[in-house]
């Protein structure tokens, strides 16, 4: 990471991506279950 | 072999591909239901891809790069916009939605209105079809002067060509196969869309040094390219998110997009289109917006006077890749395009003879006289847009501008009313698409677009209040009324 650039930057560019991905596959699993129970 | 050869036979190949698959899918083609909704049996993959595929037009791998190079970081605002756009379509509008339309038996967006509220003298029909052709001829038009334009610069040939070769594979595969052919060639398209916009910014970052080198070496250029407002503040720093987050809020009107979700086979396939499409989504919309800032380092002319920072994307692939991989990345580029139009082809048409022809006249109700009018309304539309393109109208652009916003203003807030709440009848519907209609005309061509707030968010909300309220001022009294 660069020493330069805000937390925030990095967080726009590759938390929220990652975050937008961990959400809709758990919430795909999470239900996958629901039904499945 | 010479590289433009190699390129020109990759073309080739994938244009003969969309029509196999076109012509494939016509000999599954033989009720109005398989045409304008292929059967409804959409598996999840064809469903989420091809959905998401035909919402993104050349803009994404030209436009957004391009605004990315320019604008550095803040540019990935759209990212986060469109993704809660694909949120509301997925997650919210795609269950519902696919369950009205097959209790309604209904095969296209205004089937599905009159499903809700009921019609009367056609009156909800006909503003739907009113409005959906006022806003997809100028589109159609425009996105077929794209397609030329993208096979010139591919393939050398001249502008004129380039429309009527490229527009004739698009009607061709759309009048054999209908909504099952446009579904399966999207899908395609939106496979190699998302190769490309994976394998071009990882080529661009590693060329400048990889992701931390990109954002300081663009800290050094400017540092406002590597900041979330732009450099901006204030009124201007809230217009330019607004402007970004609230192109999201034209998803759940588009017809070419939410019909997909009409066709899907049933609600588990919803489910996985749903992480499907999502994630589709996160690589397409990051994918460009990384692609732009790596590429402002890697191909800094672009930014010079003369220079085409949407060109990027084009430029970069023929630059840094082998022929053959280079011309699947131009393919992405036609992809992008050609998905769209084909579309919109279908949607015109279906507007065209199933709403109009048959919901209205009472014409063509049997199952094959209604394929067959669906596939002249195709050739027809396909053709005039074609002659309309090929004589490069200035006229049709003017209709793009409000395209997406026109059709998201007008149908999404009812449609989401509609499906979710039982405020909404026939009046205040067609009251609401009027006027999300007619505020981002107003709203455009006074030049608020541009001086005040983008035209979307102010016609989405005053479309949504005055569906409720003159529905609020007919229901009052009625027996069993919310």
């Amino acid at each position: 990471m660069s020493g330069g650039i805000s937390i925030w930057t990095h967080l726009f560019l590759v938390g929220v991506p990652a975050a937008i991905v961990v959400a809709a596959v758990l919430h795909f699993a999470l239900r996958g279950r629901r039904h499945a129970g | 072999m010479p590289a433009d050869t190699q390129i020109l036979i990759v073309v080739c190949v994938y244009l003969a591909l969309l029509l196999g698959l076109g012509a494939l899918a016509g000999r599954r083609t033989r009720s109005a239901e398989d045409f304008f909704l292929a059967n409804r049996s959409l598996g999840a993959w064809v469903t989420a891809i091809s959905s998401t595929a035909s919402s993104e037009s050349g803009w994404v791998v030209l436009g957004a790069v391009g605004m990315a190079y320019v604008d550095g970081v803040a540019a990935l605002w759209l990212a986060p916009g469109c993704l809660m756009g694909y949120w509301v379509n997925l997650y919210v509008l795609a269950p519902r939605l696919r369950k009205v339309a097959a209790d309604k038996g209904a095969l296209t967006l205004p089937d599905c209105l009159v499903g809700l509220f009921g019609d009367r003298g056609h009156l909800l029909r006909g503003a739907a079809c009113l409005v959906m052709l006022c806003c997809l001829a100028g589109y159609l038009a425009a996105q077929m002067t794209a397609t030329g334009k993208a096979l010139q610069g591919v393939t050398g040939l001249d502008y004129g060509s380039g429309v009527w070769v490229g527009g004739a594979v698009i009607v061709v595969y759309t009048l054999l196969g209908g909504f099952r052919a446009v579904a399966w060639t999207d899908f395609v398209q939106g496979l190699i869309m998302v190769f490309a916009l994976v394998l071009m910014p990882i080529l661009a970052l590693a060329a400048a040094g990889g992701y931390g080198a990109t954002l300081d070496g663009l800290a050094r250029l400017d540092p406002n390219l590597v900041s979330l407002g732009a450099g901006k503040s204030g009124f201007a720093l809230f217009g330019f998110l607004v402007g970004l987050l609230g192109i999201g809020l034209g998803y759940p009107g588009q017809p070419h997009v939410i019909t997909r979700y009409m066709a899907a086979a049933s609600d588990q396939k919803i489910r996985q289109t749903q992480v499907i499409g999502m994630v589709w989504g996160v690589l397409v919309f990051y994918g460009a917006g990384l692609l732009g800032l790596a590429g402002r380092l890697v191909m800094p002319e672009l930014g010079q006077p003369g220079g085409d920072p949407e060109q990027l994307f084009p430029l970069l692939a023929r630059q840094s890749l082998p022929p053959l991989l280079a011309g699947l990345m131009l393919a992405a580029v036609l992809s992008a395009i050609m998905s769209t139009v084909s579309s919109q082809l279908l949607v015109a048409a279906s507007t065209v003879s199933r709403d109009i022809l048959e919901g209205v006249f009472r014409l063509n109700r049997t199952g094959k006289a209604s394929v067959l009018a669906g596939r002249l309304a195709v050739l027809v539309l396909g053709i005039l847009a074609m002659l309309v393109a090929s004589q490069d109208v200035r006229l049709v652009f003017w209709f793009v501008l409000f395209a997406w916003s026109g059709l998201g203003a007008a149908f999404g807030p009812v449609l989401l009313l509609g499906l979710f709440t039982r405020r909404l009848e026939r009046v205040g519907a067609v009251a609401g698409m009027l006027t999300g209609f007619g505020v981002t005309i107003a709203w455009k061509a006074t030049g608020l677009s541009d001086a005040v707030i983008y035209e979307l968010v102010p016609a989405f909300f005053l479309a949504g209040l005055v569906a409720l309220g003159v529905s609020a001022v007919r229901l009052r009294g009625r027996p069993g009324a919310a």
